[in-house]
């Protein structure tokens, strides 16, 4: 009997926080068993964080809902080192599960910039996000355009498959020129998508910034803050920073 | 002296007088002889409907009890009604108190059948309505909606924080939110550049935001709560689909008995509410090589709240009448029934499919026979059954429960409704006991059935018995016995009831060496069972048991025990002791002897001062200390000391039938007559010198033949009895064989003087008008020895005239 070969493609995980690394990391899992190779971690520890935890008054609203005064920056720092210990543990306890390679690594900085320019070397990366509800949703691909490659495609279909889920595929085709209305998952403008998405309870979200039709870090950012849920990005190393300016 | 003639010595049933050849020309049933008395007991208690007619079945083993009892209710319980069924089902809103349903006879299997099959059906239908496109559709819209519900309020809120240029930060502990200004997020060092006002605006807007996201992300369990109500509906729904279904075909028969009709409404209910475990159940597929289809749901641990516990069915075979219940075993749990526990996890658990019947259960309706001393010796189990028939309900509660040994999880279950009448087989004793220490036994057992052990020798009685040993023989499968063997039987019957004039009912014991005479019938190719084969029997058992009497026989016969047989000694005579062991008692000879002199008028039993005299040993002596006190030398101070001892006797003593033998020992001593040691005597004796009838005569009378007949028989020996003895004897044959020839004697006597003439060969002696007894006679022996004594024992006095000081000096002198 013919074994069958080893998923291949590299997977980076990225999260700035433990709490939002577990629900990539219960994809990672899933994706491990017939596609991902070895798999990365890496912890970034939001700048922006550190830089509005100081502000007076402030408050942290926790997922619970409940109202608590935000952490000193020295509890931010022990917090990050416990959320780093236990991502380098559940990563390094789910690679050797599933008899993968493994690496972990802690960055400072911008969240998605950090994750987009560690992406050199990795086929996929996750960007980890928390489980706002606990109801499962829809695996959501945001489609290349056709003559783009469709790796995004096939990991989504991929996806779906394995977390048995539905799979809508959204595109953007500026010659929609109605309303920016929703027809058959095609969008006239990439906000009105964000704005579908922003009310879609998504699983996680496929996308390849290699091929758009979101491309650069300032998207994927807006699509993370609207999806809140993992998303899985292809070609993240060569994204730019900003849209170049039309 | 006046010995029995032979026929006197045992009573033979002639087999000419019975008018029959066989038990085989016997064709009808027989039934128990002499018993009607407790017949009738047993019948009014089988058949008075009052509560607490239970029935004491008292009297001796092997009388036929048993038998009678179990015969009697068997022959009433099929004139009733049989009654109901009893199961018990879950109770679903309290667990541990299961409900008891009363079931129209025969219906308890079925309503068991039907819950297994209605289970099983469910097991398929169940799960295959939850896959089906209908329910699963349905599901994944409510389960889109909720998500979408909870997006759209996480949307809104992002939309308005947007809109006031606030933006949501993720740090690990939760959401932080900041204002934006230029596009641009507001650090905490910005945020101190601004002006108050500047700053006391976005300070507004975040703190309103954040209680804005609180409130949303505080709405999701709330949404969680609205989905699941919205999902155990539609489970329910479509539960109920499946569940009305089945239920519906439940037969009709079923259906409409009305405790049936509201059980199934609550497994309905139930089931609607639970339908969770059947998908769980189809989700551990059966790994057997049968098809899923024909999976035995109902087998399954978790569905053991819809099983029907039956308690008591009455199907099988086509019944009629009541139940007629034995049990020989009767512990507490077997009487009331028990509550099983298994353990899991190292608990122990139970559920009320544990709860196993007892014997109030099954014979509930009916009638329960119970073996008193068994039912006794078992702890708790008396003092439950009371509580039972008091209460008239079976309410279970265990020993370990009762005694608080174990602390587990237990149940309370419905006490079932208790109708029954009980018949406790004992003895006597037992009867007499409960009566005098158990108030509650006279009011719950009103009826006593008291069995006789013997009946009256007649005509009429010896046929009815023939009868009973022919109606035996047919039951067990025997021969059938000539008249001879009849005869034979039923002079064993005879002896054993100890009494020429009676015929033992100890039925057991019969019946024991019929079987043992059919044994040697049929090796001897007979198809009859006759006399010899009961004579063997009867040897045979004797031979058997009968190690202990031969070697006391053996020690006599050596010396080692000293008894003579002949010759004659002053003070000295042979008593006569019955040793029983079991059923099988044996007589043997002890010598007893008494010594006298002058004294103080005490009579020292020596038996009695070692403590190895019984209470009824010492009463004897004191008797004849009062016949002798009352009899001789009455003018005068009592002035005898003497002592009575049972030479060579080494275990306890008691009984009074000795005493006669002690009085002539004493007469003997006193009167220094020798007594004759050819002979032995039995007998009681009272204060006016009558010779009282005792028991075990021929046992006694055998022991001493058998010690004259190892030395040689010499047609002088022989036994004193009490003459109220006489219609006692049934004597072995070999006994009365010797009598027949001469060479041993038995010899009845009334009174003292009687018997002290035979033994010493002189006349007793009668006082005569001027109060004196004759010259020579023992009597007028005794009265002078006794005169002497008091006279002796004057003359130690102190002379008169003497002061009362000096007396007191000299006193013991």
């Amino acid at each position: 009997m013919t074994k069958p070969p080893e998923p291949q493609l590299r997977l980076l995980i990225g999260a700035s926080s433990y709490v939002d690394a577990r629900p990539a990391l219960q994809l990672a899992e899933r994706l491990a068993e017939t596609l991902a190779g070895d798999l990365g971690g890496l912890l970034i520890e939001d700048i922006i964080v550190a830089e509005v935890i100081d502000m007076p008054r402030q408050r942290v609203v926790t997922s619970s809902g409940t109202l608590v005064m935000a952490p000193t920056r020295q509890q931010v720092r022990n917090l990050t080192e416990s959320d780093a210990r236990a991502f380098r543990e559940s990563l390094s306890g789910l690679a050797q599960n599933k008899a993968r390679k493994w690496s972990f690594e802690r960055g400072h900085g911008d969240l998605v910039s950090g994750l987009c320019a560690a992406a050199t070397g990795w086929d996929i990366l996750l960007l980890g996000h928390r489980e706002i509800h606990r109801q499962a949703g829809k695996v959501v691909l945001i489609a290349p355009p056709a003559a783009a490659p469709q790796r995004a495609t096939e990991l989504a279909t991929h996806l779906s498959r394995a977390l048995q889920t539905d799979l809508i595929a959204l595109s953007v085709d500026p010659a929609d020129t109605g309303t920016g209305a929703q027809h058959d998952g095609g969008f006239a403008t990439d906000s009105a998508m964000l704005a579908y998405i922003d009310r879609t309870n998504a699983a996680a979200v496929v996308l390849d910034l290699s091929a758009g039709p979101l491309h650069s870090h300032d998207q994927l950012r807006q699509l993370l803050a609207v999806a809140r849920c993992p998303v899985l990005v292809l070609g993240a190393d060569a994204a730019p920073a900003a849209e170049p300016a039309q | 002296m006046h010995a029995l003639p032979s026929d006197k010595l045992r009573r033979r049933c002639d087999p000419a007088s019975l008018p029959f050849k066989s038990t085989k020309d016997f064709k009808e049933q027989s039934e128990l002889i002499g018993q009607a008395r407790a017949l009738d007991a047993i019948r009014l208690s089988s058949q008075i409907p009052q509560r607490d007619f239970n029935l004491f079945v008292a009297g001796p083993n092997g009388t036929g009890r048993h038998t009678a009892v179990l015969k009697l209710l068997s022959s009433e319980a099929a004139k009733r009604d049989v009654p109901s069924d009893w199961v018990y089902v879950n109770n679903f809103e309290s667990a541990h108190k299961p409900h008891a349903l009363c079931l129209p006879p025969g219906t308890a299997l079925a309503l068991k059948r039907t819950m297994q099959n209605l289970i099983d059906d469910l097991g398929n239908d169940i799960p295959a309505m939850f896959e089906s496109e209908e329910y699963q559709t349905q599901r994944r819209a409510f389960d889109a909606e909720l998500g979408e519900a909870q997006e759209a309020a996480i949307a809104d809120f992002a939309e308005r924080a947007k809109a006031e240029d606030i933006a949501l930060v993720r740090t690990p502990m939760g959401f932080l939110l900041t204002a934006i200004l230029d596009g641009k997020l507001v650090k905490a060092e910005d945020y101190r550049k601004l002006d108050e006002k500047e700053q006391a605006e976005i300070d507004e807007k975040i703190e309103r935001l954040q209680e804005d996201l609180a409130a949303v992300l505080r709405q999701a369990p709330k949404f969680e709560k609205e989905h699941r109500k919205r999902v155990e509906k539609l489970n329910a729904r479509m539960a109920e689909r499946a569940v009305s279904a089945r239920v519906a075909e439940v037969e009709t028969e079923l259906q409409d008995i009305k405790v049936v009709a509201d059980y199934l409404e609550k497994v309905r209910k139930d089931i609607i509410s639970n339908a969770e475990l059947f998908l769980q159940a189809a989700a551990e597929k059966g790994e057997g090589p049968f098809p899923e289809a024909i999976r035995k749901y109902h087998r399954d641990p978790m569905f053991d709240r819809y099983v029907v516990n039956v308690m008591v069915p009455q199907d099988g075979e086509p019944r009629t009448g009541a139940p007629v219940i034995t049990e020989d075993l009767p512990t507490l749990d077997r009487v009331i029934g028990r509550i099983e526990h298994v353990s899991h996890m190292g608990s122990l658990v139970t559920n009320f499919t544990m709860i196993r019947p007892g014997a109030l259960h099954r014979a509930n309706g009916g009638y329960l026979v119970l073996d008193a001393r068994h039912l006794l010796s078992e702890p708790y189990a008396w003092d439950s059954l009371k509580r039972c028939i008091k209460n008239q309900s079976i309410t279970i509660t265990s020993m370990a429960e009762r005694l608080s040994l174990v602390s587990t999880t237990s149940l309370e279950p419905d006490p079932i409704p208790l109708n029954l009448r009980v018949a406790l087989v004992g003895d006597r004793l037992l009867y007499t006991l409960l009566v005098m220490l158990d108030p509650e036994f006279s009011e719950l057992f009103k009826l006593q059935a008291d069995f006789e052990d013997v009946v009256d020798r007649t005509d009429d009685n010896l046929v009815l018995f023939a009868r009973l040993v022919g109606a035996f023989a047919l039951r067990e499968g025997l021969r059938p016995m000539t008249a001879a063997g009849v005869a034979r039987l039923l002079d064993e019957a005879t002896r054993l009831a100890d009494d020429t004039r009676k015929l033992s009912l100890r039925l057991g014991t019969l019946s024991d060496f019929i079987r043992e005479a059919d044994h040697y019938a049929a090796g001897r190719n007979s198809d009859d069972i006759d006399d010899s084969d009961i004579e063997r029997a009867v040897v045979e058992k004797e031979r058997r048991s009968s190690r202990i009497k031969d070697r006391m026989q053996e020690a006599i016969a050596r010396k080692t025990v000293l008894i003579d047989t002949d010759g004659a000694q002053v003070g000295q005579i042979n008593g006569l002791a019955v040793i029983g062991l079991g059923d099988y008692r044996f007589g043997r000879p002890s010598r007893i002897t008494a010594r006298t002199r002058m004294g103080a008028g005490k009579l020292v039993d020596i038996e009695r001062e070692v403590e190895l005299g019984g209470p009824l040993h010492s009463k004897g002596v004191m008797i004849l200390a009062g016949y002798l006190t009352s009899t001789y030398a009455l003018d005068v101070p009592f002035s005898l000391h003497a002592s009575l001892v049972f030479e060579q006797s080494y275990g306890g003593i008691d009984g009074d039938s000795a005493s006669s033998a002690e009085l002539y020992t004493l007469l003997s001593a006193l009167s220094g007559l020798p007594i004759r040691q050819d002979l032995a005597v039995t007998g009681s004796v009272n204060q006016t010198g009558q010779v009282q009838a005792i028991g075990g005569v021929n046992e006694k009378i055998e022991g001493f033949f058998e010690t004259c007949a190892a030395r040689g028989l010499t047609g002088d020996q022989g036994v004193l009895i009490p003459k109220s003895n006489v219609e006692h004897l049934m004597l072995r044959s070999d006994v009365v064989e010797a009598a027949e020839a001469g060479k041993f004697h038995v010899i009845p006597v009334e009174t003292i003087n009687e018997g002290i003439a035979i033994l010493t060969g002189t006349d007793a002696g009668t006082r005569g008008p001027e109060g004196t007894f004759p010259d020579g006679t023992v009597n007028a022996l005794i009265e002078a020895r006794l005169r002497s004594f008091a006279e002796t024992r004057k003359a130690f006095a102190r002379p008169p005239g003497q002061n009362n000081e000096e007396g007191k000096d000299g006193a013991g002198k």
